[in-house]
């Protein structure tokens, strides 16, 4: 056990520390702009991010992935805050991390094997998307501020973010999009410029968070009011995580327990709910940043969120100057970063359905803002797609032999729901003959559809008055069988052919 | 006899890798069994110290293109470094013990679960007292014998520092279930058969026990093993075998280990790593 919490904690320490406080600096300003699209005080999301960075950073399955606040989260709670307030936001993020835990338990995580390559990409540049247009709000004309002023602060944040690692030396041992806040809001205060600052957006953390009882009405209502929301919290959360692990796994060359980070995740969430958080998920951008400064163990979890903490409580009186443009430009950044550029390279060279599984799954989560929808679909799209690659994988082949007036029909192949139709069509059940012989022994049955299709096809020859003898439905019919256990049975035979 | 089986020598390069080789190849000899060299790379994952935070266009496919390369250097270079260590020690079996086969196995990653790759096969696992990563520190005792010796349900032997064709033995002996079971698997291997053997008791002067010492050592005999019993008093149990092993230069010590469950050891310490830690003698760990 020591060994483990040598190599989990302590294998890598001047890495992980600096990487966490990489991190945390960055998580500022993205759970503030977090807690703004969900439409709650920045502390909420700050306090969440805390919660759910230090907690995961001991139940997580996978060290080194950074959770916070997320946008794909926040965009799901934003009908709930308008309609219902905080307080239920707080108790549904409870829920949700109670829903995450059972799916934890009930090791829905493997379910994951389902979610396509295409699909994955169009979860993380829809989630890109989402980000960015998060932004767009902030770049409208809004009171008390100057559109051209709010436009230029958020391009020179941009130019600070992209060209300041570019400077030899210092590039490298500052994040830059630190430099980049700090320089926006000093020239922002230097030169008096009109736009708005976190101030104006609610209230900042002046404490430690506190443990707190949501103050609702613990029924049935309240109830149905925050499952819905919670249901959808957890499952978007989980698909996040689980994609994010999948990109941390590949960066550092290590495996994650999946069950174990949905329960984590779940963990985290239940005790940011309390703490006055809301519930958040792993973040691919902040994983990427943490694995890029050198983050490998859980050390650099705890750490991000620790510091993240202090900065907060200590420096909340210099956090309300910054501009919101200052932490639009990091968002910006956030969005261009998460999203696939090479996936329109791709677009061309790729096949045309897993094409349509990623923009579908794109367009569905744009229209919605759920990304479990769009994962639904393409999920869906993705199936179907197999499907139908599948079923021309299923052939017959027919001789007739004129002196018996007996026609030999072989099935080859897969049989299932939707190769069944072509089967049926592939009989000629009007043509005058005496005897049919049908040998399946070659193809496969996989479902109940394809056992009725030949029942169908026996049927209908028999009304024609032409005998018929089915040939190998044993063998046939071991794959779908299996699954029904009929295959045991002695009569499966006449069952099945005594038409 | 099991072809499949081998005695398996965990060898890092470090000083003990030789004798490791001698006392595999000495045992497989015995057993008539193929020697398996196991060296494990273990390179950890590259980091890297960019603290821009920035993520730009395709930082993420960028990123795990270097983090690959730097990956596959680092690995290259360990690899050849196996690739020549495990030839060395092939060679070195080779010149001392020309009957022995030896097989060469190179993984990555950690010692335990490279050894547990090979379950169905080990028949007893060699390893140094300490190896690589103790080079220059007082600890006696590496810190893998312990993982390793709890995980394994096959005898585990720790090598001295210099290798001496053993010629006599000694059974660590205090009467409990862990004690007899070792003896009888000690019975029913060729190994010791052969050498001068001693089963030593210390304190336990009660009825039970001497009955259960006479039993362990007729089992022995009757085995066709040469054999004494020894019922030795001294205030510590450790220190008493340590004693006897020193007056009657017994070389190899024979230990049923671990019989205690983790959180029992945390109240009560376990013998078996006491004695490990307080002798340079090879050692033979019965699961």
């Amino acid at each position: 056990m020591l060994t483990t919490i040598k190599e989990h904690w302590l294998s890598n320490v001047r890495g992980d520390v600096l990487a966490g406080m990489v991190v945390a600096l960055a998580l500022i300003p993205e759970a503030i702009a977090f807690s703004i699209i969900a439409g709650v005080d920045p502390q909420v999301g700050l306090y969440a991010s805390f919660c759910i960075a230090v907690v995961i950073a001991f139940v997580g399955g996978r060290p080194a992935m950074i959770s916070a606040a997320t946008g794909a989260m926040a965009l799901l709670m934003v009908t709930l805050v308008r309609e219902h307030g905080l307080q239920y936001l707080l108790a549904a993020s409870v829920l949700t991390g109670v829903i995450q835990i059972i799916f934890g338990f009930l090791k829905l995580g493997n379910l994951m094997k389902y979610v396509s390559q295409s699909v994955i990409l169009g979860f993380i540049n829809a989630l890109a998307i989402l980000i960015f247009m998060s932004q767009i709000p902030e770049l409208m004309p809004q009171d008390g501020s100057n559109l051209v002023h709010v436009y230029g602060l958020v391009a020179l944040g941009l130019i600070i973010i992209y060209g300041y690692p570019y400077i030899p030396k210092i590039g490298k041992m500052i994040p830059s999009p630190l430099v980049s806040i700090v320089l926006v809001t000093a020239i922002a205060i230097f030169l008096g410029a009109e736009a708005r600052t976190i101030n104006d957006m609610g209230q900042l953390p002046d404490t430690l968070p506190i443990f707190l009882l949501p103050d609702i009405p613990l029924n049935l209502d309240t109830l149905l009011i925050i499952l819905p929301y919670a249901i959808s919290l957890a499952i978007v959360g989980l698909l996040e995580s689980m994609m994010t692990m999948t990109i941390v796994d590949d960066l550092t060359d290590t495996k994650g327990d999946r069950t174990q980070e949905c329960k984590g995740q779940g963990i985290a969430n239940v005790v940011s709910g309390f703490f006055g958080g809301m519930a958040g998920c792993a973040m691919i951008g902040q994983s990427i940043i943490n694995v890029k400064s050198g983050g490998f163990t859980r050390l650099s979890s705890l750490v991000a969120g620790v510091f993240l903490l202090l900065l907060v409580v200590f420096l909340s009186d210099w956090l309300k100057i910054i501009p919101m443009a200052a932490l639009v430009a990091v968002m910006v950044m956030v969005a261009i970063g998460t999203f696939n550029w090479g996936s329109f390279k791709e677009l061309k060279t790729k096949p045309l359905q897993s094409n349509i599984v990623m923009i579908t799954t794109v367009a569905v989560v744009v229209a919605t803002h759920n990304l479990a929808y769009g994962v639904l679909i393409g999920v869906l799209l993705s199936a179907l797609f197999f499907a139908s690659k599948i079923e021309r994988y299923m052939s017959v082949h027919t001789q007739l032999d004129e002196a018996e007036r007996t026609r030999y029909y072989q099935v080859d192949g897969q049989v299932f729901f939707s190769s069944a139709e072509r089967l049926i069509e592939s009989f000629d059940v009007k043509e005058s003959i005496t005897k049919v012989v049908i040998d399946v022994s070659k193809a496969h049955f996989w479902d109940v559809t394809a056992v009725a299709a030949i029942d169908r096809v026996i049927i209908k020859f028999r009304r024609e008055g032409t005998e018929v003898e089915l040939i190998g439905l044993n063998e046939a019919s071991q794959a779908m069988i299996e699954k029904f256990g009929v295959h045991d049975k002695p009569d499966a035979d006449q069952s099945l052919g005594a038409h | 006899m099991n072809t499949e089986q081998h005695i398996l020598a965990c060898i890092d390069g470090s000083a003990v890798t030789q004798p490791v080789c001698d006392y595999a190849a000495w045992y497989a000899s015995k057993l008539n069994l193929p020697v398996g060299l196991l060296h494990v790379s273990d390179v950890p994952a590259s980091s890297r110290r960019d603290l821009s935070g920035a993520i730009g266009v395709n930082s993420r496919q960028l990123l795990l293109e270097e983090l690959t390369q730097l990956d596959e250097q680092r690995a290259k270079i360990a690899n050849s470094y196996s690739d020549a260590l495990v030839n060395d020690a092939k060679s070195h079996i080779q010149s001392r013990f020309d009957s022995v086969d030896v097989k060469i196995y190179q993984r990555h990653g950690k010692l335990l679960p490279a050894i547990e790759h090979f379950n169905s096969k080990n028949r007893v696992i060699v390893m140094g007292r300490r190896g690589e990563d103790h080079k220059d520190s007082r600890i006696n005792i590496g810190s893998q014998i312990e993982t390793v010796a709890r995980a394994s349900s096959v005898p585990v032997m720790i090598c001295s520092e210099t290798f001496k064709e053993p010629t006599s033995y000694m059974v660590a002996f205090d009467g409990s279930k862990t004690a007899i079971k070792a003896v009888d698997i000690i019975s029913k291997s060729p190994l010791l058969k052969g050498l001068q053997g001693h089963i030593v008791m210390i304190g336990n002067d009660d009825e039970t026990s001497k009955k259960s010492l006479a039993a362990a050592t007729e089992q022995l005999k009757t085995a066709g093993f040469t054999i004494e019993a020894h019922q030795l008093s001294a205030s510590n149990a450790v220190d008493g075998l340590l004693a006897f092993q020193q007056q009657n230069a017994v070389d190899i010590i024979v230990i049923g280990a671990y019989g205690h469950s983790k959180l029992q050891q945390l109240f009560v310490g376990s013998t078996t790593t006491k004695i490990i830690a307080k002798t340079l003698s090879p050692i033979i760990l019965v699961r």
